[in-house]
């Protein structure tokens, strides 16, 4: 295009743009006003709904007191608002005798608050949500604090957005609203009527015109072509297995939302306090000890593919050294497979929910014998035959291999139940159901011509040698005295090591942050670092503990003989899991009697019980720096050091110990713990405290030990 | 701290720098002060009103008090027996079988120009109560003989013997006659009969001197009640000087004059702090004693019927006073004499005496009251005064505690708001009194009354009542002075009733919980609802993730977070109760692959081994396989992403 052609429809489309532009963030804005206006009346329905509970609720308990209606004295009454009413033609003259209406105490403030019972790690505000506001006089005081906050944002504060934001929706509202103008342009007008015009290539110059920093007018094409098409679902996403355009996909593919989502250590799929991509290093990638699934020689049904020539032969072969063993085992216990996630067995869980073999594989049969008959007949009636599936590898006549059709669904299972069960295709069978034990062996047949043979991932770490093993637990109990003598104060936040193919030496990040190993880490199960688990009888607390010793709570998987693991709570006996399991004391909230509101225990507790745990945000240091400042300004803070990394701010989420004092003679103290990889705060009782009482801590050792948020501790201090 | 006092003591430090300061340090401490005082002597004056309980049932107070409290143990056969002797007679209650009345002398003032001697007669009335409207009170007077008694005997002219008149002990029988009865031992004086000619000049003073001429013309007569309303006896031995008065004027109140036994009830008090006695006058001034004629009698319950006459007792020597015992009106067993302030030294009335010969007869006598001197303290300059009281009453609320660790006792207990600290010496006690700062004066009551607006009562309420069941069974330590000095004035202030005197909140709406509901803990669950909402919403705004992933994990993490697993070694078990709880959700939202991706997932991470696996996939079908629906669903789910 020539310079001469460009520059003159540039003044015509810069106004449109602009237009256009102006036009689509008032609409946007007003759009979200409405957003929040709805949004706002929902929560105060929500609001009003719950008040109404209440109300409901305290009038239907009995214990309630009505307020005495005042009596009415003849001769008390000293004031009467007189009132002249005229009405019509008469001339009323009413009174009412004037009540004074005592002043009723007012409650402490309260800023509204979401409870929580775990931590919950939020991200850096990278903007100022909101300018704080504190009074007047603290304005017209410190001017500068507010210019100082904004600087801490880097001057962002939300709301204000640069004049030169666009987005992709407002993108393409802007070119779809720019296309009638082009044809006003003349340039080159659109004929045909059927499709929508599609803009041309000045449009998105005007805009790349308007808006330098996103991209030449090629890129913005190519960046519209993609956002519209309706087709175009971001690559990354599968199609959802269970529904109809379910397509054959490797298994990474298959298991990929799952994989990056599911945490490991909360057991749960974008879990609220490991946000972080250090912490979730994926599956683990070193073979695990645990057994597989033995093979059975008996066929699992009429499909089996162990009726299949030879191939039973084959299986028996294999298995001839421990098969009269392994037979054996099978009649005597009713425990066919071996249940070990990876460490010693759990006799006690994997007893309760065993049953025979014959029952099962005879139920499972039936469900198979089902699918496979209904999938038969539909077939052959034809009405499976219209749409030709996705994947569906053409038809042919010939039954056992009309039968062998895999739909793109089955294909994906099957990759992704393959290497769980490997060649127990009986297993993997009844998982998919839809597919007999003969098919599932042959498509496995197919597929192990395309894939490599399994691979033996060698574990990272040298396995140690098992007889050391006594030796290695009396190692480690001196390891945690020797590191609870050169305890530095930093504690760091604890990620995950991984280091594929080195031991955990000085170079792996457990070690280097002097924490232990976890469960967690990629490390090898022998791994040095790891912490063994404490092996008490007892109740865990007292220092004879190594989990207490060290400042950890029982790990459930580590810890067996305290009892940590049982999932019912009034079976456990060790008292060294009470964070985890949140078996906090009943607290109640009223008026301090020092400021504010405070915390009162429901029931006693004894010297080192544990009272709660101290939930909030898990924020960074810098943002608790940025955070700091308007809380020290407000002289309320909620902040709680965890470690080096991490502050807890129960400023916004918390639970009810939010609320507890500061005392410089508490009745609490506080106690950063490793819970299961993750430290804690756990409030706990530092003498017998009686039903009633309010509790203290002594903020110094916990929040960032500055007095200033406490005045009454200060006027203490200069007496 | 009465307001002489302060003067005194303002003058004494009277510097033109300092006085403006100490002014002030001194209303800051009589404001200290004053507030708990007047608290404690309300409650005093309410439980005088209306007792809550009775001090001496009070387990300290118990080993006060002289009787001694025997466990009684009581059987059937014997319960005629104890009312009879209960009813029978009051020589259970009297030390002796026999009254004995040793009349040492007749007092009058010296212008009056006595008699050598007069004649004094002993009799008993016997006062039967009366009933109902009976009129008059049926009275029978037992006399019990005349005996010349001498006039103003001194030192050196007393006769060598005094004569004595004796009450039997049966004579105090209630039993026979009808109602309960008092007795009152009446002392009638009366002119010798020979001395005639004496009278006149005393008839002729009358005018000039007040009452005390009547005395001699006219038989003059005083009363002395034996027992109190209890039947307990009140002439205990000791030495009586009894105010006689003229004979028809036998108003009780002279009578009452003269009774030993109560202490309280007639002698003057004056603390220093305020005065109890209202304002009512003391019936007979203390001053009658120096000029109305007195006869000096001595008691002593004896076993055997005395001699007509004995020898003259040695007198009695008041302990370290200026004047002779001549106000005293009492000389009690108890030794409850009240000690007048020191400061207002120059009165004659001050002067006490604690004289005490006890007769053989009375064993365990009781110490002297000690000198108790109680130092109130205040503020950083330690700013104090001194109070010294020789008595065991309790300073604010006049109890009197009888022994010093009853006393402390009682302080430490009833008077709460300020701390006691107690310091021996060498002859008695000194108690420093300062104020509690750490005193829990919080209601105790229901807490519903805080909460309630003050103007919707008009005038005094009455409170909720609110009821606290106490066990509390300590093991009780010897009691010991040692526990009222300094070391454990920490810890001891523990208050018995601990507990909810409070109005609770809610943490969300910051709205009132009734106390039926306090047992509900709204942390109990882990997953509160909006811990739901936005988990589900945090799955969902993913873009990458599709629609039948999405379903299943915000459904696995319900699960998750409803239980709160914690180990991998619970996620069998969790998957157990998933498939349970959500098997057939599962079916119906058509995610069964989905599900054994899960599993999988769960699998790759090393959470579960392939043996759980099977076994989930297990329990789902035959979960299945026993709801025909599910089955058919589940088949045409399957088929369906096939076809």
């Amino acid at each position: 295009m020539a310079p001469s052609k460009e520059k003159k429809p540039s003044t015509d489309w810069k106004k449109w743009v602009k237009f256009e532009y102006m036009r689509l963030r008032a609409l946007r804005r007003y759009k979200r006003a409405d957003e929040i206006k709805s949004a706002w009346n929902e929560n105060r329905q929500l609001l009003s709904d719950q008040l109404l509970d209440e109300d409901r609720r305290q009038l239907s308990c009995r214990a309630v007191w009505v307020a005495p209606v005042e009596k009415q004295l003849q001769g008390k009454i000293n004031k009467m608002a007189v009132a002249d009413v005229m009405c019509g033609e008469r001339r009323d003259k009413h009174s009412v005798p004037l009540r004074m209406l005592y002043q009723a105490n007012p409650l402490p403030t309260m800023y509204k608050w979401s409870p929580i019972q775990n931590n919950f790690m939020v991200e850096d505000e990278t903007v100022l949500h909101n300018i704080p506001y504190m009074g007047d006089e603290v304005l017209d005081k410190d001017g500068s604090f507010i210019e100082e906050l904004i600087k801490n944002y880097d001057g962002k504060v939300h709301g204000d957005q640069e004049p030169g934001f666009i987005d992709d929706e407002i993108f393409v509202d802007l070119v779809k609203a720019l296309i009638p103008h082009q044809n006003k342009d003349g340039g080159e007008s659109e004929t045909d009527s059927g499709d929508p015009p599609q803009p041309t290539m000045a449009v998105f110059e005007a805009i790349s015109d308007m808006f330098p920093d996103r991209g030449s007018p090629r890129e913005l094409k190519e960046k519209y072509q993609e956002l519209i098409d309706p087709q175009a679902l971001p690559p990354e996403c599968t199609p959802n297995i269970d529904g109809p355009s379910a397509q054959s996909v490797p298994r990474e593919q298959t298991m990929h939302s799952f994989r990056t989502l599911f945490c490991r250590r909360c057991y749960k799929y974008d879990c609220f306090l490991h946000r972080l991509k250090s912490y979730h290093p994926g599956p683990s990638t070193h073979k695990r000890k645990t057994p597989d699934l033995p093979i059975s020689t008996e066929p699992c049904g009429e499909n089996c593919y162990l009726h299949l020539d030879g191939e039973r032969d084959k299986i028996v072969a294999r298995l001839q050294p421990t098969e009269e063993d392994a037979a054996d085992r099978q009649r005597k216990t009713p425990k066919p497979w071996s249940v070990d996630s990876g460490n010693e067995a759990s006799s006690e869980d994997s007893n309760d929910s065993v049953h025979p073999e014959t029952t099962k594989s005879a139920l499972t049969g039936a469900l198979q014998g089902v699918v496979t008959s209904m999938d038969r007949s539909r077939r052959r009636t034809g009405s499976g035959d219209a749409s030709t599936g996705t994947a569906a590898s053409g038809v042919s006549p010939d039954p056992t291999v009309e039968d062998e059709a895999w739909t793109g669904a089955d294909q994906s299972l099957f990759r992704a139940l393959h290497p769980i069960f490997l060649n127990n295709y009986c297993a993997v069978a009844q998982a998919m159901i839809s597919k007999t034990c003969q098919q599932v062996y042959r498509f496995a047949q197919e597929e192990a011509s395309n894939l490599p043979a399994e691979e033996h991932v060698k574990d990272a770490t040298p396995p140690r040698k098992k007889k050391k093993k006594l030796r290695l637990w009396s190692v480690h109990c001196r390891k945690i005295q020797l590191k609870k003598d050169s305890s530095s104060n930093h504690v760091y936040n604890y990620t995950p090591c991984n280091h594929p193919g080195q031991p955990c030496d000085e170079t792996c990040s457990c070690v280097g942050a002097q924490n232990f190993c976890e469960k967690f880490c990629q490390c090898s199960l022998d791994c040095q670092n790891r912490f063994p688990g404490c092996r008490c009888k007892a109740q865990c607390n007292t220092k004879q503990c190594p989990c207490f010793l060290a400042v950890r709570e029982c790990d459930p998987d580590l810890c067996r003989s305290c009892g940590a693991h049982h999932l019912q709570v009034d079976k456990i006996q060790c008292k060294n899991v009470s964070v985890q399991r949140g078996l906090h004391k009943h607290l109640l909230m009223a008026p301090s009697d020092v400021a504010g509101w405070g915390i009162f225990l429901e029931d006693s507790a004894q010297k080192n019980e544990f009272i709660s745990e101290y939930c909030g945000e898990v924020i960074t240091q810098d943002e608790a720096d940025r955070r700091g400042k308007v809380y020290d300004k407000y002289m309320c803070s909620f902040l709680f050091n965890l470690n080096n990394d991490f502050v807890v701010d129960a400023t916004r989420k918390g639970n009810k110990i939010r609320f507890a004092n500061h005392s410089i003679n508490p009745n609490c103290y506080a106690k950063v713990m490793m819970v299961n990889g993750d430290h804690r705060i756990g409030i706990f009782a530092k003498r017998p405290i009686q039903p009633g009482d309010e509790l203290f801590f002594d903020y110094r050792y916990g929040p960032t030990e500055q007095l200033k948020f406490v005045g009454i501790e200060r006027e203490m201090e200069f007496l | 701290m009465a307001p002489k006092k302060r003067e005194r003591e303002d003058e004494n430090s009277r510097t033109s720098t300092d006085l403006v300061k100490q002014d002030h340090d001194h209303e800051m401490f009589l404001q200290a002060f004053e507030k708990p005082t007047q608290i404690y002597r309300y409650l005093r004056a309410r439980s005088l009103v209306s007792p809550l309980f009775l001090h001496r049932n009070l387990l300290y107070m118990r080993r006060a008090s002289a009787r001694r409290v025997k466990p009684k143990v009581t059987r059937v056969n014997a319960l005629l027996a104890m009312a009879e002797k209960k009813q029978s007679d009051l020589t259970n209650c009297t030390p002796g079988q026999y009254l004995t009345i040793s009349h040492i002398g007749y007092y009058v003032s010296k212008d009056d120009s006595p008699p050598s001697s007069v004649r004094v007669e002993v009799s008993l009335k016997k006062l039967c109560h009366k009933r109902r409207k009976e009129g008059a009170a049926p009275a029978v007077t037992t006399s019990f003989g005349w005996t010349e008694v001498v006039v103003n005997p001194s030192d050196a002219s007393a006769p060598p013997t005094v004569p004595t008149s004796c009450v039997p002990a049966e004579s105090f029988s209630t039993q026979n006659g009808s109602g309960p009865k008092t007795f009152v031992l009446v002392v009638r004086v009366s002119p010798q009969q020979g001395n005639r000619e004496n009278e006149e000049p005393n008839n002729k003073r009358r005018k000039v001197s007040r009452s005390s001429s009547a005395a001699s013309s006219e038989p003059l007569r005083a009363e002395l009640p034996v027992t109190d309303r209890a039947g307990r006896c009140l002439l205990t031995d000791g030495e009586y000087d009894v105010l006689l008065t003229a004979e028809p004027a036998s108003q009780p109140s002279a009578a009452a004059s003269a009774t030993p036994g109560r202490p309280g009830a007639n002698s003057p008090r004056k603390t220093s702090w305020e005065s109890f006695d209202d304002g009512k006058p003391v019936p007979v001034p203390l001053d009658a004693f120096s000029t109305a004629p007195t006869l000096k009698l001595r008691l002593a319950w004896t076993n055997q019927p005395p001699q007509p006459t004995v020898e003259r007792p040695r007198p009695l020597q008041p302990r370290d006073t200026n004047q002779p015992a001549s106000a005293v009106a009492k000389r009690c067993g108890r030794g409850t004499v009240k000690k007048e302030e020191s400061s207002s030294s120059a009165n004659s009335r001050e002067s006490w005496s604690v004289d005490k010969d006890r007769p053989p007869a009375g064993a365990g006598s009781p110490p002297t009251p000690p000198l108790i001197l109680y130092q109130f303290i205040y503020g950083p300059a330690a700013r104090q005064q001194t109070e010294a009281r020789q008595d065991l009453l309790c300073p604010w609320c006049c109890l009197d505690c009888g022994k010093l660790y009853p006393l402390l006792k009682h302080l430490q207990l009833c008077h709460a708001r300020f701390t006691f600290c107690y310091t021996p010496f060498a002859r008695g006690a000194r108690i420093d009194v300062s104020l509690n700062e750490s005193y829990d004066s919080s209601y105790a009551g229901n807490p519903l009354d805080l909460t309630r607006p003050p103007g919707a009562r008009c005038g005094p309420g009455r409170r909720t009542p609110s009821t606290s069941v106490l066990v509390c069974r300590p093991r009780r330590q010897k009691p010991s002075l040692a526990e009222f000095q300094q070391t454990e004035t920490e810890e001891r202030m523990r208050p018995f009733v601990t507990g909810h005197n409070r109005m609770y909140h809610r943490t969300a709406t910051n709205l009132a919980i009734p106390p039926a509901e306090l047992g509900y803990d709204s942390e109990g669950e882990h997953d509160h609802p909006w811990l739901r909402t936005k988990t589900r919403r945090m799955i969902y705004e993913f873009s990458d993730v599709n629609e039948g992933e999405k379903a299943l994990m915000v459904m696995w993490n319900l699960h998750v977070m409803k239980y709160n697993f914690v180990g991998d070694l619970q996620m069998p078990q969790a998957l157990a109760m998933f498939i349970e709880q959500h098997g057939a959700t599962i079916v119906n939202r058509n995610l069964y692959r989905n599900f054994v991706l899960h599993l999988a997932s769960l699998y790759d991470f090393g959470v579960i081994s392939p043996g759980h696996i099977h076994r989930a996939i297990q329990q789902f079908q035959e979960l299945v396989e026993g709801d025909g629906d599910l089955t058919s669903t589940l088949v045409n789910n399957l088929l369906g992403a096939a076809s």
